[in-house]
């Protein structure tokens, strides 16, 4: 499977791969070398895949070995873990322990910035290194300058709340263009029924995935709906890639299967043990999940 | 811990909107010596500094109140706990589609006494009234109609208080407030009846000496119609 290169860069850097079985390989050393847009940037070579494909690594998943990056097709979905609220030193060792079992992305959670400002998440960036941050900021208004500042913190990816909020949207796009922050549009009191609808007006903004999250609030009232619930239309209606927040291992599994590109493991739900979540990783890159999402060609920013 | 009461209406709230509290601490002095009724911890400040800004602005107010301008979508409860133990006196959740968030909020005020201030950022303004409606229907302690920047950029024609008469209208004796950031604003709220309205922008943008003037004639004007408040009660 074979993608349209997206620039120049990333055009020269496909030319290197090597096709094996459907699985795109990208000796990322080679395309750093060879690429003068690529040349400039001095983040390592996750960092690299990221900007050089942010689709094909949320399409996929992307994984260090040894200095070189591989983005695979026929992965599962890539994988983020999400640290929760708590102290300093408590989200400092989750991040460690996320990026040590090879997540693809550490997410800082709306109420960890709130409790310990943007600051957390520059402390984390020391903390992970490689491994891709992504801001939960989900903000209403000043979208700009919330998504630059978590941008000059450190953070690659930043999230937008999209409910009655196509402003904001906008405006993370701005911050986008403007930035090189990656934006996403959190779904969180979206009703399952309207995902696909409204999914389809942020795809249109210019959104570069979106999130679909039931939230802690909703789920203790809404016993009814699961997680994963309208993953699998929201998938069907856009072409962006689309993550799921997930509590657990079953509903990580649902998502999968419904064609989530990324799974977002809220970290202290997985237990307070590093094993707990090592074996919920270990057993998402195990599983084979039927329903595999479309070929879309790459998107030009 | 009692809950600092509302001021005659109609009152004045100042945003702290700087992204450290370094540049917050001198502005929200400067807005206390100007009169501000209440002191908000805004969303920037909140976003950078954490909730240690809470604290270091509650020793500002002394017995004003701090507002905590969470916007909060998710784990309401928490966060509204939270604000509660560091000193705010009310917190803000997003109340736009937003049922349990506010449920949440409210089950904080039952656990911990703090305000629930119901912001409908995002609405537009024929969804206002129904919107309040609803809100106070549910308990919420004021309703704050939002028209942010973000939407400002693409929309210049509605102004900061549409939909003010038509909310205060639909829920009477609930209190509402709209963002007014220019004194034009803040004039036109108050003739529609906001109970009382809450500004940043350029107004509070810095502590300079040249800021204090415009900012205590912001403040008088809108404690101006309180004698019209009074009477038309």
């Amino acid at each position: 499977m074979t993608r349209r290169p997206r620039d120049a860069g990333f055009r020269d850097a496909a030319s290197r791969t090597v096709l094996n079985g459907g699985v795109l390989e990208i000796d990322v050393e080679v395309a750093f070398r060879d690429n003068r847009a690529a040349a400039n940037m001095t983040a390592p070579p996750a960092g690299i895949a990221y900007k050089l494909g942010a689709h094909c690594l949320l399409a996929g998943t992307a994984r260090q070995r040894e200095g070189r990056t591989t983005v695979s097709e026929d992965a599962g979905p890539a994988i983020e873990v999400r640290i929760g609220p708590g102290g300093i030193d408590d989200a400092l060792r989750a991040a460690e322990v996320a990026s040590g079992l090879g997540a693809d992305r550490v997410g800082v959670s709306t109420p960890l910035i709130y409790a310990h400002g943007l600051e957390i998440i520059a402390k984390i960036r020391r903390q992970t290194r490689d491994v891709p941050i992504l801001s939960n900021l989900t903000i209403h208004d000043g979208c700009f300058r919330f998504l630059a500042e978590s941008r000059r913190h450190g953070a690659e990816v930043g999230t937008v709340s999209a409910i009655h909020n196509h402003a904001g949207c906008r405006q993370g796009v701005r911050a986008r263009l403007a930035t090189g922050i990656r934006v996403l549009a959190d779904m969180t009191c979206i009703a399952t029924a309207d995902l696909p609808r409204q999914a389809r007006e942020i795809e249109a903004i210019g959104m570069d995935g979106l999130v679909v999250s039931l939230g802690h609030d909703p789920a203790r009232y809404d016993t009814a709906r699961r997680e994963s619930d309208g993953v699998a239309a929201v998938v069907d209606a856009v072409s962006m890639p689309v993550g799921c927040v997930v509590t657990s291992l079953e509903e990580a599994h649902a998502a999968g299967e419904q064609g989530a590109d990324w799974l977002i493991l809220e970290g202290s739900s997985f237990g307070a043990a590093a094993a707990d979540l090592e074996s919920a990783i270990a057993e998402i890159r195990a599983r084979a999940y039927p329903r595999r999402r479309r070929a879309q060609p790459a998107r030009t920013y | 811990m009692e809950r600092t009461p509302f001021p005659p209406r109609p009152w004045a709230q100042a945003a702290i909107d700087t992204f450290d509290l370094e540049s917050a601490m001198p502005i929200a002095r400067m807005a206390m010596a100007c009169g501000v009724d209440w002191l908000e911890v805004g969303s920037p400040l909140i976003y950078g500094e954490g909730f240690r800004a809470i604290a270091a602005l509650k020793e500002i107010a002394g017995e004003r109140a701090v507002v905590v301008d969470y916007k909060a979508r998710d784990n309401c409860h928490m966060l509204f706990c939270e604000a509660r133990k560091h000193g705010g006196d009310f917190a803000t959740v997003c109340a736009a589609g937003n049922d349990f968030g506010v449920i949440e909020a409210l089950r904080a005020r039952s656990d911990c006494g703090i305000g629930v201030l119901a912001d409908i950022y995002g609405l537009d303004t024929h969804e206002i009234p129904l919107r309040t409606m609803e809100l106070a229907a549910m308990g919420v302690d004021a309703v704050c109609i939002h028209f942010g920047n973000d939407q400002n950029a693409y929309d210049r024609v509605r102004q900061q208080y549409d939909g003010m008469r038509e909310a205060k209208r639909a829920a009477p004796s609930t209190p509402v407030s709209c963002s007014a950031d220019t004194l034009l604003n803040a004039i036109g709220a108050c003739k529609q009846g906001a109970d009382w309205v809450y500004f940043g922008a350029d107004l509070l943008s810095s502590a300079e000496p040249g800021k204090y003037a415009p900012l205590r004639t912001y403040v008088e004007t809108v404690h101006a119609f309180r004698s019209r408040a009074a009477t038309s009660v």
